[in-house]
């Protein structure tokens, strides 16, 4: 059983001007009333998001940048805590929103495979029954024994891209997906999204591209000023998308 | 409550969890030669310094100084090593916490329990040295894993405290350098707590790195067990400090995703 559930969700970001608070500067805050107030601001990302996503639901988002559509991934994928509501979420999450993020430069491509499967959550024995499969479609047999530091942009790309999507997922986030590499691969990267996005239950994808929206969607959300302006099919929506964007009321 | 999510966060994330750690373990010493025996080495020549040149100055006899050493330095050199890259833990890992979703308390535990075990080999290594030097092998000794648990646990503890504390002030990082070093003169290691003078010792007392010390220093130097009163003060030492470590991680977990 695959589903979303968003009840009332808020997320209000801490922007802060620096990054860090220094010592001196709590030391002078403390007896000060107005503590960190200048130091940072509120900004609420989204607010009273209602959403019920359910299995067989491939789910777009559009908007303007900065609108919230890859904060909704993250919230998703548990990396953002709403600081309202509940999302309630069951299924397994693969999360394709950054590739390559639980990369670590200096171990070989082997072992970043089965670091990635870790993050994941899968175990040693499930990794290693797919490994040649992730290494084959890598194309990097000469490589996989090499820290991936030395590794050219593209074979980064497609090893991160080939880990990513050698599992498979109830729930499926993706994020501007594309693959790095060459023509070739290009065409098996395709290919394997495809059956990816077929395979899964729930997807839900970020993306500029309203042609690929139009495509690989059922339903599809514009989400502005906060909020979810507009849910339903990927063709009203689009519209609706353009037209606000041409009055400037989005 | 938060006790619970932390055991269920171990749980779940344990295979990660070694992983991290054997990177740990193995990354350091990439391209070096001799590798993981560094980790040994490391300590047996600081050990090794230290010996030769306090049982100088201070006049006693340098094999018995040497062990009297080695029962009070490994277990400190593992909460300064702790402390020290747990202050960075979240903080270099910024790129796992702002991508995918990890327990994020994996990360204090990874530096802490990779330490424990370079700790475990090192004193390994080193206790061979000591029976070379006359140490002895006394039923005490078997109290020595309830040692370690308690050292873990207090360390940890505080590792829990200092990654999140580096995450809200920078310079955290650089006074857990300086309060680190000042804490090890503090704490009786190079030296016997009875050459203080008797008015000030009570001061001494008040260390909590002391009793943890001491469960070592009795078992592997003065061949006892440690008295009921040490044993009683350092549990509660570690467990409030655990107890501490896990309120305070798991009240600003959720937050700290926003100011890496």
């Amino acid at each position: 059983m695959s589903r979303i559930v968003f009840n009332n969700v808020s997320l209000k970001l801490r922007i802060y001007k620096d990054q860090g608070l220094t010592i001196k500067e709590a030391f002078v805050n403390m007896f000060k009333k107005s503590r960190y107030s200048e130091n940072k601001h509120d900004l609420w990302v989204l607010k009273n998001i209602n959403i019920e996503i359910n299995k067989g639901d491939r789910l777009g988002i559009i908007g303007l940048n900065g609108a919230g559509k890859s904060t909704f991934l993250k919230l998703i994928s548990k990396i953002y805590t709403p600081t309202e509501g509940t999302i309630d979420v069951s299924g397994k999450v693969v999360p394709l929103i950054e590739l390559g993020a639980g990369f670590n430069p200096e171990l070989t491509g082997r072992e970043n495979i089965y670091l990635n499967g870790a993050i994941l959550g899968f175990t040693k024995k499930q990794m290693q029954e797919i490994e040649s499969k992730i290494i084959d479609f890598s194309e990097l047999n000469e490589f996989i024994d090499m820290p991936i530091k030395y590794y050219s942009t593209g074979m980064y790309g497609r090893l991160a891209f080939a880990v990513a999507t050698e599992v498979d997922a109830d729930i499926l986030l993706i994020d501007e997906i594309f693959a790095g590499g060459d023509v070739n691969f290009i065409d098996k990267a395709v290919k394997r999204m495809n059956n990816l996005i077929d395979n899964a239950n729930i997807v839900v994808m970020v993306s500029h591209s309203l042609d690929l929206i139009k495509e690989m969607c059922n339903r599809c959300i514009v989400i502005g000023n906060h909020a979810i302006m507009y849910d339903g099919t990927p063709d009203n929506s689009i519209n609706f998308y353009l037209n606000h964007c041409k009055d400037g009321s989005i | 409550m938060m006790l619970y999510k932390f055991i269920n966060d171990i749980r779940t994330s344990h295979y990660i969890i070694m992983n991290f750690i054997n990177q740990d373990l193995t990354i350091k010493y990439k391209r070096s030669l001799l590798g993981f025996f560094w980790s040994l080495l490391n300590p047996i020549a600081t050990m090794t310094i230290t010996s030769i040149v306090f049982s100088t100055i201070m006049r006693f006899d340098l094999n018995e100084f040497a062990i009297f050493l080695f029962a009070g330095l490994i277990p400190w050199n593992f909460i300064a090593m702790s402390i020290d890259t747990s202050s960075v833990a979240i903080i270099n890992n910024e790129g796992y916490i702002k991508k995918i979703y990890i327990p994020k308390v994996i990360f204090p535990v990874v530096s802490t329990t990779s330490n424990f075990i370079t700790m475990l080999f090192s004193m390994g290594a080193l206790f061979v040295i000591m029976l070379g030097l006359g140490a002895k092998i006394s039923l005490s000794l078997i109290f020595l894993p309830i040692s370690f648990m308690i050292l873990y646990i207090f360390t940890l503890g505080n590792a829990l405290i200092i990654s999140i504390l580096n995450v809200y002030f920078r310079d955290m990082k650089y006074i857990v350098g300086i309060i680190l070093s000042v804490w090890y003169y503090y704490t009786p290691i190079l030296y016997p707590i009875n050459l203080i003078p008797e008015k000030i010792r009570y001061l001494f007392y008040l260390n909590p790195v002391y009793y943890i010390i001491e469960l070592f220093r009795a078992p592997i130097y003065n061949n006892v067990f440690p008295d009921l009163k040490t044993i009683t003060i350092s549990v509660l030492i570690a467990f409030s400090c655990f107890l501490v470590g896990i309120f305070i991680f798991y009240k600003n977990e959720q937050n700290i995703v926003y100011r890496l």
